[in-house]
């Protein structure tokens, strides 16, 4: 008895030995794998502080000498960089509230509401999941030149209106599928109309999907190039991510040091989105992945 | 900063010089545009990195000051300039005069989308004799001209005097007929310079297509046979050139790894002092500000292969496409742009080879003074010039090769078995 009374802390402390090594181990390789995810900003970073004839040191010196903060102001100033982080911002939020107005009502007749071809049509709203924009951007570059919008910002906002992105149609019918049909029931049974009922009922219970879309889609539509590229014509309209590309100059020689610190000015507004709604963001993950 | 005060005034210098020479030229203009009575306004589609783009409003700002009929609308396009050019004319969204690659004429001109320039240089009697024939020929496809050059870049050896001198090097020779610079003694100058501890590298082997087709063109290698029924980079010539690059790199060690070049930055280690000679186009402009005062540098040909000298290059020039609806208002620009006072103010901002031999002649070029002492290098090197093979396929056969050869560069495989593997998939698309 006495024998297994001075056994059993060892075994615990064992357990607790090898619970603490497991966690170690785990966040061994979380770390390693941090640091590898790391690397390419540390890198912007470090490039962002280094003076132009020191762009080609190797190796590379991670730590600049000497820092060069000027960079940054440089790079703001010698390109119409304010002009165009508003166009972006003007661009990303129209378009992001049409997305998330549109979606959510395409969205809910797909979830709630039962009418003839509704599994057919939802099967073709996915397969334009499937088509690259190559594919469709000469015929939608046609349709928009014969509406008059080259050289707006109209094709890049105006989509988004029609619940361009299948995706998140498809995300927010997968959420607005799980809120029981009970409460639609109760709401119709008060009088309340379907639009009134997608209104009160479904977009109130759904704000932590509607946050999910609405982060993902300003991401998207912060960094997106290709649309931005064939419809905007004037440098002064150019949103950032064109913008930045006037500072490569391929063999005439990037100016690296003034492109990476635009670019991190760039990733701001990202890293604070990312901050402030990580929990959504998280859920975001979760939603996507599992409750489909 | 000085520097660049100083440049700016003798630019405006020249801009108003220009505006002065070019009124006489832009008055016949005149009396074939001003039926309307609004200016037109033409629309320019150009790629354009800072410098190009401040040589672009400059040249417009001057075309546009020395009449009052035409306005240019500058489309600046600065990446993916392929990709909005091709969906802008598939779309209908035609731009009246484009800036396009000498490579592009062949296949632009099949798909019937640039304007043929002749009755307009016949009935203006525009005199093309200034221009440099093997830069205007690029243009051409069956004898029609469909474009003009903007500049007449080739590619030269790029070296540090300054390095070379300390190595006691002899300096390669600038004169294009001496044979006495060839791959054994380029060999021997690069063993001397390079100092692998301190990270100092005699050569770079680059992995683009021009920077090594010189080297096949000097042993005497083609890409295609003759009627383009075949790829021959296979052959002998060819091989033999692509394995004594490769031996710089694998073998002689007097250049770095290709993938530590481009960790380093490939264009930018001859400015930064890691390599003593470098394959550049003549980016003067560029090189003149980057390397300042930190050494003295220079340029050569590169060396005599079995063939002989070579160059790659050609450059850029602008066209009409054959769906404007202004086209005698976009000849202007064009004729324009192929003006003294439209090459003047190009040629002075960019620091490249323009494509008029008087200009070329000219201090506006020359830069007295001022590095590279042997700036003739690039003129007279007009003859030697082997541009990029002219088929419709080759612009995806020249990745297919380009692609391929890295396994050279980095060891993976030899050279003939790169290039038969190279030929076969190129011989595909023919």
């Amino acid at each position: 008895m006495a024998e297994r009374a001075a056994r059993l802390p060892a075994q615990g402390s064992d357990t607790q030995w090898s619970e603490q090594a497991k966690r170690l181990s785990i966040y061994v390789v979380l770390l390693a794998g941090a640091v590898i995810v790391f690397i390419p900003f540390a890198w912007t970073l470090s490039t962002a502080l280094k003076a132009p004839d020191r762009l080609a040191e190797f190796p590379p010196r991670w730590i600049p000498d000497p820092i060069v903060w000027d960079n940054f102001p440089e790079a703001v100033t010698i390109k119409p960089f304010g002009r165009w982080f508003l166009n972006t911002l003007f661009v990303v939020g129209v378009a992001t509230t049409g997305t998330i107005m549109s979606a959510s009502l395409v969205a809910y007749s797909f979830a709630r509401l039962r009418w003839p071809g509704r599994n057919l049509l939802f099967l073709v709203l996915l397969a334009t999941m499937m088509l690259p924009d190559q594919v469709t951007l000469i015929p939608t570059f046609v349709l928009f030149r014969h509406l008059g919008w080259v050289n707006t910002y109209l094709p890049l906002i105006a989509p988004p209106f029609f619940a361009r992105n299948a995706f998140f149609v498809f995300l927010l019918r997968q959420f607005f599928m799980t809120i029981p049909l009970d409460l639609d029931d109760a709401a119709r049974m008060d009088g309340a109309s379907y639009f009134q009922i997608y209104l009160r009922i479904i977009l109130p219970m759904s704000k932590p999907a509607l946050a999910v879309a609405a982060i993902m889609f300003s991401q998207f539509k912060w960094k997106e190039f290709l649309a931005p590229l064939i419809y905007l014509n004037k440098q002064e309209m150019f949103t950032v991510s064109l913008g930045l590309r006037t500072f490569i100059g391929e063999s005439w020689g990037t100016e690296w040091h003034l492109m990476m610190a635009a670019n991190i000015i760039f990733m701001i507004p990202l890293i604070l989105i990312f901050f402030f709604a990580q929990k959504y963001f998280i859920q975001g993950v979760v939603i996507t992945g599992v409750k489909g | 900063m000085s520097a660049s005060t100083k440049g700016l005034s003798r630019r405006d210098f020249l801009r108003s010089s220009a505006v002065a020479s070019a009124v006489p030229v832009l008055g016949q203009v005149a009396t074939t545009v001003v039926h309307a009575q609004e200016p037109v306004t033409i629309r320019l589609t150009a790629w354009g990195n800072p410098t190009e783009y401040e040589a672009r409003l400059a040249t417009n700002a001057l075309f546009e000051e020395s009449q009052d009929a035409i306005k240019v609308e500058f489309i600046h396009i600065p990446d993916s300039y392929s990709t909005k050019l091709q969906t802008m004319l598939a779309g209908g969204d035609y731009p009246d005069v484009m800036y396009i690659g000498n490579g592009w004429t062949v296949p632009f001109v099949s798909r019937g989308q640039l304007e043929p320039l002749d009755s307009y240089i016949e009935r203006d009697m525009f005199d093309t004799d200034d221009i440099f024939q093997a830069n205007l020929d690029l243009y051409q496809v069956d004898g029609v001209q469909y474009g003009f050059p903007l500049d007449a870049p080739n590619q030269q050896i790029f070296y540090n005097v300054t390095w070379f001198e300390e190595k006691g090097v002899p300096r390669p020779s600038s004169d294009w007929e001496d044979e006495s610079w060839n791959w054994d003694t380029f060999l021997e100058a690069a063993l001397a310079l390079t100092d692998r501890d301190n990270n100092l590298w005699g050569f770079q082997v680059k992995n683009g297509f021009r920077p090594w087709w010189i080297w096949v063109t000097a042993n005497g290698g083609s890409f295609y046979n003759e009627d383009f029924t075949a790829c021959v980079l296979n052959e002998p010539a060819a091989v033999e050139a692509f394995e004594f690059l490769a031996s710089l790199i694998h073998e002689h060690q007097v250049a770095p790894p290709i993938d530590v070049a481009s960790e380093m930055g490939a264009w930018n280690i001859f400015e930064a002092g890691v390599v003593a000679m470098d394959t550049f186009w003549p980016a003067m402009g560029r090189m003149r500000n980057n390397i300042g005062d930190k050494f003295a540098w220079d340029v050569a040909p590169h060396p005599a292969g079995a063939a002989g000298k070579s160059t790659a290059g050609g450059g850029s020039g602008q066209a009409i496409s054959a769906f404007s609806e202004q086209k005698d208002s976009a000849w202007e620009f064009l004729r324009f742009m192929a003006s003294t006072a439209g090459v003047e103010v190009w040629t002075d901002i960019m620091g490249i080879v323009p494509p008029l031999q008087s200009v070329a002649a000219s201090d506006v070029f020359l830069k007295p003074g001022e590095p590279p002492e042997h700036i003739s290098v690039f003129t007279d090197g007009a003859p030697y010039l082997r541009p990029d093979p002219r088929h419709a396929t080759f612009a995806q056969a020249s990745s297919i090769a380009v692609s391929e050869l890295d396994r050279l560069w980095i060891g993976q495989a030899g050279a003939q078995e790169v290039a038969d593997s190279l030929v076969a998939q190129i011989n595909d698309l023919l």
